[in-house]
């Protein structure tokens, strides 16, 4: 049943932990670490599900959201924001574009696999 | 009298001429003199007659006038420390009363806007002629000086006759037979009338016209005086007002403006040498919504605060503390504004928030990377772990825990400092929420054998609360109990059913509070002596943030405790029901509408037969149905000051200074968007909604009955 996720996040030690976690729990990892890469490898790895960062360099979480939504191809795709900051109004403006879920930094791991195991489930 | 006494009364007479200052008087002191002298001519020619014994006649004039003489001593010495026109008024009125019989009299003052009449009768029978001698005074000045009086915003005082003053039995006090008039005049102006007024024929003698005549010319002098101060008193007013940082600007009753300073000018926008004609002003005003809250701050407020940004090289933030001006009945008869340019405190305010938000960022950044290895670590993902190690790692992993638990702590203190913490309110089953609360914290309190447990009456009714928030508080209090509850120890969640609010506590077994700490513990990083019993560090500030929220929510918060029996903290939550809400809701904005006669409108929305949907939809998936129905609502209004109620299947929409055509377009509005939603989301066979429009004043009066007609609306009974 795990498939493959695409993890895209600019703290590359971050991504190593994450990627860890994920393979132990039998999924098939991809990552990028910036939105520009990881649109790229959204094309090139057609992943499952998204875990997508916000603030990072070249192109941020919600130009890579907009972008991805407005891609008949990839639209479909799943997104789980994975994110440190947590501002006012925020998740709005992100459920609007169709965001599936919020996952906030520090996380649970436990957390964090219940709800990739739940999207993708639904997916 | 004797006649050693006359020097002596010479004397006398002579000090008092030297302590009063006006001339006038001389020439009382001269007519004393000669009735003196005369009396002596007459006792040295009439043979027979004692010169230390003059007439009966004679000496009853002396004593008269030496009367005379006191009561204008006394006057002339009293005006001299008066400041206030009516006081004066009221002097001379005392005096004339004194020395010259008379049944009323009534004095006028004026200047170019205002006049003021005030009247007194000297016997309570002749108060009837007040509103006589009212009109006869406003007549003379308006004939002396050409001016009309009436056109003058006019105000009028009486002066009651003393109780004990009684009329002379021969006085009918039927008419008014006799009048006369003097001006009060200053550098030959004319500033005001005197009327005094007899009901005998030819009721005033030369003499009495002559004193009456004196002490009008010490008030005239007086008045000259008054004046000479409060313009210096006002010049000295204007230069501080010209040259004061922050803008001010002043209006009378009529929204004139009286005062406005050149930095009120700057700061709206005009240039200093650029001369803003009152209606450029007035119109500077409008545009920025000023002339609206100087009008509420006169009748509704009071005291209003207004930010107001303007594009302009004056300033772009501008914060407009506004006071109503009040006379002594406590009626608003204009208006004070301060305007001072914040730009750069919101600026700042603006960097502080973006740097606390930047630094816990950047700070959860690490701890996550952090977080995750040692998760990665304790799980035994690389490999197997000794009993040793395995404590270590968890002693790291609570330290994490406790940094990022500090952290949002730090970022909730200070937005809510920042008021930045807005409530996202609903209507919730209390008891629901704390068996959440309490089933997660259970672990914890299990782990040290403490006995957790809750004590719910039955049939509470839901609460109007931010769920997040009070959440938060119940955990803090929670979790603060299991800290300092020590083993085998029994912690107590409570809920009581109180007249206006819902009463909830958290009480525990453990050491509790020292008297002299209680009044502390609800301050920031204040941890003092409380013998926690393990597990994890406090930040400090739980207790402080609780206490917010329980604010935030018009709630109290209280801690008792008996030291070494417990502690237990106690907060209440208002009892709200949706109808109360809008019944609050309509009272406020009804009092605002009325006086800016402005129409206020209440749109009513309702699931039909929602005891059947509730039957048809799971719980869980309703609850979020209309969740989002609330949420397509707020954002088909995007206006801030409307103000949306839901409790289940019930809403209420009030829209302030929204007119019929308008609720109508709005009920349109919303009825599509919620249409569009539930079609989109397969619901438009189960659920169907009612709505319905109402306007105040076009349906509804009064408030009550505005709300009368919403409840009707809402039950669709109309």
């Amino acid at each position: 049943m795990p498939g493959k996720i695409l993890l895209i996040d600019d703290e590359p030690e971050l991504v190593a932990a994450v990627e860890i976690r994920l393979k132990a729990n039998g999924y098939n990892v991809d990552f990028a670490y910036d939105g520009q890469a990881g649109m790229d490898k959204i094309k090139e790895s057609k992943p499952d599900l998204i875990l997508l960062d916000i603030v990072m360099p070249k192109l941020d979480g919600y130009e890579v959201c907009k972008k991805l939504k407005a891609d008949p191809e990839a639209k479909d795709i799943p997104v789980i924001i994975f994110s440190a900051s947590q501002r006012k109004g925020f998740e709005e403006k992100y459920r609007a574009l169709g965001v599936e879920n919020f996952i906030f930094k520090p996380f649970e791991s436990r957390e964090l696999l219940e709800m990739i195991k739940k999207v993708i489930a639904k997916g | 009298m004797k006649k050693e006494s006359n020097p002596k009364a010479k004397k006398i007479v002579k000090s008092k001429k030297r302590m009063i200052p006006v001339a006038q008087v001389e020439n009382l002191l001269k007519r004393a003199m000669h009735d003196l002298e005369k009396a002596r001519e007459v006792s040295s020619d009439a043979e027979g007659v004692s010169l230390s014994q003059p007439s009966e006649e004679l000496e009853a004039k002396i004593k008269e006038r030496t009367f005379e003489l006191s009561v204008l001593y006394e006057f002339s010495n009293t005006i001299a420390y008066t400041l206030d026109y009516h006081q004066l008024i009221k002097l001379v009125m005392e005096s004339l009363f004194k020395i010259v019989e008379h049944d009323i009299c009534a004095a006028l003052l004026f200047n170019e806007n205002i006049a003021s009449v005030t009247i007194k009768p000297s016997y309570a029978e002749s108060a009837k002629f007040t509103e006589e001698v009212r009109n006869a005074v406003i007549d003379s000045a308006a004939m002396l000086t050409g001016d009309d009086i009436r056109r003058k915003h006019l105000s009028s005082f009486l002066i009651p006759s003393s109780s004990i003053a009684q009329p002379k039995e021969d006085n009918q006090l039927d008419k008014i037979r006799s009048t006369f008039n003097l001006p009060f005049i200053v550098q030959a102006k004319t500033v005001g009338l005197i009327n005094v007024c007899s009901c005998r024929e030819n009721a005033f003698s030369e003499e009495d016209i002559k004193l009456i005549s004196t002490i009008v010319n010490q008030a005239s002098t007086a008045i000259e005086r008054m004046r000479a101060v409060i313009t210096a008193e006002k010049s000295k007013m204007e230069s501080m007002v010209e040259g004061m940082a922050e803008g001010v600007i002043m209006l009378d009753e009529d929204d004139e403006i009286v005062v406005i300073n050149p930095r009120a000018k700057d700061i709206l926008g005009f240039g200093l040498k650029e001369a803003a004609t009152s209606g450029m002003l007035k119109e500077k005003f409008h545009a920025l919504g000023l002339d609206k809250a100087f009008e509420e701050c006169k009748t509704v407020k009071h005291l209003i605060t207004k930010e107001i940004n303007i594009a302009n090289d004056g300033a772009a933030v501008v914060r407009c503390d506004i006071t109503a001006v009040k006379n002594s009945a406590g009626e608003a008869i204009g208006i004070v504004a301060i305007l001072r340019d914040i730009t750069k405190e919101k600026e700042v305010d603006k960097m502080k928030s973006e740097f606390i938000s930047t630094v816990s960022h950047e700070l959860r950044t690490p701890l996550t990377t952090m977080r995750e290895f040692i998760s990665i670590i304790a799980d035994e993902i690389p490999g197997k772990l000794s009993k040793e190690q395995r404590d270590y790692i968890e002693i790291i992993r609570g330290n994490i825990d406790r940094l990022s638990r500090l952290i949002n702590d730090l970022l909730d203190i200070s937005k809510i400092e920042a008021g930045k913490i807005e409530l996202k309110r609903s209507f919730i089953t209390l008891s629901n929420l704390i068996k959440d609360v309490v089933a997660t914290l259970k672990p914890k309190a299990d782990a040290k054998h403490i006995e957790l447990k809750t004590s719910f009456q039955a049939f509470l009714p839901r609460v109007y609360i931010d769920a997040d928030r009070i959440v938060q508080v119940f955990t803090n209090l929670i979790e603060n109990a299991i800290k300092f509850t020590p083993q085998n120890g029994k912690i107590t969640v409570k809920m009581i059913n109180k007249e206006n609010v819902i009463e909830c506590s958290v009480s525990d077994t453990g050491a509790g509070i020292a008297p002299e700490n209680l009044g502390k513990v609800f301050s920031r990083f204040q941890q003092f002596g409380r013998v926690a019993g393990g597990g994890a560090k406090g930040t400090g500030l739980g207790l402080a943030i609780t206490r917010e929220l329980v604010h935030m929510h018009q709630g109290k918060i209280r801690v008792e405790s008996e030291p070494g029996k417990g502690a237990a903290f106690i907060f209440t939550l208002p009892k709200d029901t949706i109808e109360s809400l809008v019944k609050k809701i309509i009272h406020d904005r009804m009092e605002e509408a009325k006086k800016l006669h402005a129409k206020l409108s209440i749109l009513t929305l309702s699931i039909i037969d929602f005891n059947n949907v509730k039957n048809q939809i799971e719980g869980q998936k309703l609850k979020f149905i209309l969740l989002d129905i609330e949420r397509v609502i707020r954002y088909a209004l995007r206006k801030p000051t409307d103000t949306v109620l839901r409790d289940e299947g019930e809403i209420f929409v009030i829209l302030e200074e929204c007119n019929k055509d308008g609720v109508l377009i709005v009920k349109k509005k919303l009825e599509q968007s919620i249409t569009d939603y539930l079609k989109r989301e397969d619901l438009a066979e189960i659920i169907k909604l009612q709505a319905g429009a109402l306007t105040y004043p076009d349906e509804a009066q009064s408030e009550e009955e505005l709300f009368a007609k919403a409840i009707k609306s809402q039950r669709g009974e109309e």
